[in-house]
């Protein structure tokens, strides 16, 4: 017997240039019953309200406009007809630019506590591009059957940054993120530049483009300056050869696979098909999209358009960045929601790495003691694929030695189908009144944090969302 | 043409059980062409694909496979439990009233039933009226016995007494059919029965196990007063895990003293 839940998700966007909400419902379908492992899926996803895109507001240079954003979150939500308690889940994404502001930690946080309770924070250029690409539908897109085996790449061309991520049957294989965007050159109404990246003017400069703020940018230049960031974007996915200024304006890497399919998103993907006046949002997005629709991914790669563009990374963090556990995992004794626990990777993966899991782990976890991690953490691992009744006694036996040093509540994440019976054998062993949290089905990285949602599906399945965050 | 052979290229195919690679890595193909749109297939299904064809025959190895798992599952239905499993899992044994495998494949209604002497020994070695009755069947399956009970039954038995449930003294049944659940129960007035029992082999398993269960069976409960969890083995639920998760069907089932289509689970 199928049984569905819905639970509405919100995804806000503050980035470089726009800021956006898009409220969603999310469909649970659970399958139980004869001959079936039960399961609980994401079956549906609605978009109910999209916002209105806002431009993010700054009050410096190097600041965002916290009362500012908070005003807008406000202004949506009455507008939408909800309230911070109806919404379930959901993800406040700081990107682009906007993540490099002094105070961008303080102005996320802050909105995800008045945005819902399990509303959280992510931060982060490739957990960005992970976000848009499913936004944009280029994760499946490389599920489709003509596409199997093929690697499916979307760029995310916002203002300040371009997020590349490529999937491959439904799985993330490699992402990326340049400093490449629409408006790294800014104009103001009579076409002189105000404001213009550093590393754009530089680039710009090896080719013999000077370019000063406060100098006219005419349409040539423009043009050149484009062409360039362009030919970097072409490298960067290998339609063009490899080029050192790729490395140079990679935020922080690029990809490592050669994509076959494109889509684009983000605000310049709106600019490549639709004809618009040269600067009329003063800056480069226009000229950058109509070079783009001239350039290599039109003319020698294959180009699909998108399903969302401009909203597709706040559609990604409504839609995408929930994760649901497996159905057969235990928990007691814990208060929900439980935000942003930092994960230890352990080595556990076959029956010889259990012994010694304790010390390894005890070692980890003072290791990041004394980086001042705080005290709570989630010991992550691989899993047993077909454990034993002893081998999980002894791994219970353990995982429970390092119970006092763990935090509360003791939270064991695995990918193999296990969290029940380790759930069962580690509630033997520690204290009735300890909480403790047994998940699996979830995949995570030493470093990754990760949050807890309420249960769904009756009690039998846990959202979580695993991300990363990096602030300034 | 280069072949591709994710067996081992020295796997000598006529003198090794193909049965024991699996099937996720059983491959041969004539060329890498479209080798990550075969990864994907693979990984996504156990089926046979990718298995590589001469002309309209199969390949030596998948064909010898296709035979292979064809006797296995044959075997797992003909063959007996060996004495040695019953002693080491601590059980005794009892028998149905069907003679042998061949009665008990053709008389269904007799892999039920007890005589008088077989209910009696029942009657005098078990624990009268505890809250859960487990006992483990052959069924269609034996070597599910083997390869899921000693995982199963303490994994279930630790979890359930961490509760405070009682469980009764587990014991074999040989020729065991499903319904024997109601006959045991009758004997025995458990809360809940459960039978571990080894269930009809295809050709991707011949070691998978069901737990049937009900709250208080009778000879006149329903069918769909069974709750059922099936498919444990190492390709299907992990035995271990199976176990925590019966056993909290257990508890959901003394707590709401139902089972099957009403238990709300």
């Amino acid at each position: 017997m199928d049984k569905t839940e819905s639970v509405i998700s919100v995804g806000i966007d503050i980035g470089t240039t726009t800021t956006q909400l898009v409220f969603s419902r999310l469909t649970l379908q659970s399958s139980g019953g004869y001959g079936i492992t039960p399961k609980t899926v994401v079956s549906d996803k609605e978009i109910l309200r999209r916002s209105h895109i806002y431009f993010t507001p700054l009050t410096g240079s190097d600041t965002i406009d916290a009362q500012g954003v908070r005003r807008i979150i406000e202004q949506e939500y009455a507008a939408a007809g909800f309230r911070p308690e109806m919404i379930d889940t959901g993800a406040v994404i700081i990107t682009g630019e906007s993540l490099r502001k002094s105070n961008s930690r303080s102005v996320c946080e802050e909105i995800s506590s008045i945005a819902g309770d399990f509303v959280v924070t992510s931060a982060g250029p490739d957990l960005e591009s992970v976000l848009a690409g499913k936004g944009a539908g280029c994760m499946e897109l490389s599920e489709q059957p003509e596409n199997l085996g093929k690697i499916c790449c979307n760029l995310d061309i916002g203002g300040g940054t371009t997020n590349i991520a490529c999937f491959r049957g439904g799985e993330t294989i490699s992402v990326g993120c340049l400093d490449i965007g629409g408006r790294l050159i800014r104009l103001d109404s009579s076409g002189r530049i105000i404001y213009i990246s550093d590393k754009l003017r530089k680039l710009a400069e090896r080719s013999g483009i000077m370019l000063e703020t406060g100098s006219v940018l005419g349409t040539e230049t423009a043009e050149q300056v484009c062409r360039i960031m362009c030919e970097v974007l072409e490298s960067a996915v290998g339609l063009a050869p490899p080029n050192e200024t790729v490395g140079y304006m990679a935020t922080n890497h690029s990809i490592d696979v050669l994509p076959e399919l494109f889509t684009f998103s983000g605000g310049v993907a709106d600019c490549i098909s639709s004809e618009h006046e040269n600067f009329e949002f003063g800056d480069l997005g226009v000229i950058l999209g109509r070079t783009l629709r001239r350039s290599k991914f039109f003319r020698e790669g294959r180009v699909i358009s998108a399903a969302e563009t401009m909203r597709a990374t706040v559609i990604g963090a409504g839609n995408c960045s929930i994760e649901l556990s497996g159905s057969t995992i235990e928990y007691r004794n814990c208060v929900f929601p439980i935000k942003s626990v930092p994960v230890l990777r352990q080595r556990l993966s076959c029956a010889a790495d259990i012994s010694g899991f304790a010390e390894r782990a005890r070692r980890s976890i003072e290791n990041c003691g004394a980086l001042g991690a705080g005290n709570h953490i989630a010991l992550s691992f691989a899993g047993l694929k077909n454990p034993s009744f002893d081998e999980i006694e002894q791994l219970a036996a353990e995982i429970s030695s390092v119970s006092d040093i763990a935090g509360d509540p003791l939270m064991i994440v695995v990918e193999e189908d296990m969290a029940k019976v380790l759930g069962q054998a580690l509630k033997r062993r520690i204290p009735r009144s300890e909480p403790l949290i047994c998940i699996d089905g979830i995949a995570c990285g030493d470093g990754d944090f990760i949050d807890i949602g309420e249960p769904v599906s009756g009690g039998r399945v846990i959202p979580a969302v695993v991300k990363t965050l990096i602030f300034r | 043409m280069s072949r591709v052979f994710t067996l081992d290229g020295n796997t000598d195919i006529l003198n090794c059980d193909l049965t024991n690679i699996p099937m996720q890595e059983f491959s041969e193909r004539d060329s890498d062409e479209n080798k990550e749109v075969y990864e994907q297939y693979k990984k996504a299904t156990p089926a046979r694909v990718g298995i590589g064809h001469t002309g309209s025959r199969y390949h030596t190895a998948a064909a010898l496979r296709f035979q292979a798992d064809q006797y296995s599952a044959a075997n797992a239905v003909q063959m007996e439990v060996p004495e040695r499993v019953v002693k080491e899992l601590g059980l005794f044994e009892v028998q149905t009233k069907c003679a042998s495998k061949y009665e008990m494949l053709t008389r269904p209604d007799l892999g039920r039933l007890f005589t008088e002497e077989t209910k009696k020994i029942i009657s005098e070695r078990c624990v009268h009226e505890p809250d859960v009755q487990i006992f483990i069947g052959d069924g269609l399956c034996s070597p599910s016995v083997e390869a899921n009970v000693p995982t199963m039954y303490p994994a279930i038995c630790a979890a359930l007494e961490y509760e405070g449930i009682t469980v009764g003294t587990p014991f074999f049944v040989r020729y065991c059919r499903v319904n024997t659940v109601r006959t045991v129960a009758e004997l025995l007035h458990p809360k809940v029965t459960c039978v571990l029992i080894g269930e009809r082999p295809g050709l991707l398993t011949s070691q998978s196990m069901s737990a049937y269960m009900a709250y208080n069976a009778r000879y006149d409960m329903l069918e769909s007063d069974y709750t059922v969890v099936s498919n444990i083995s190492r390709v299907g639920m992990p035995p271990a895990e199976a176990a925590a998760n019966i056993a909290d069907i257990i508890k959901a089932m003394l707590e709401q003293k139902t089972s099957g289509y009403g238990l709300k689970y």
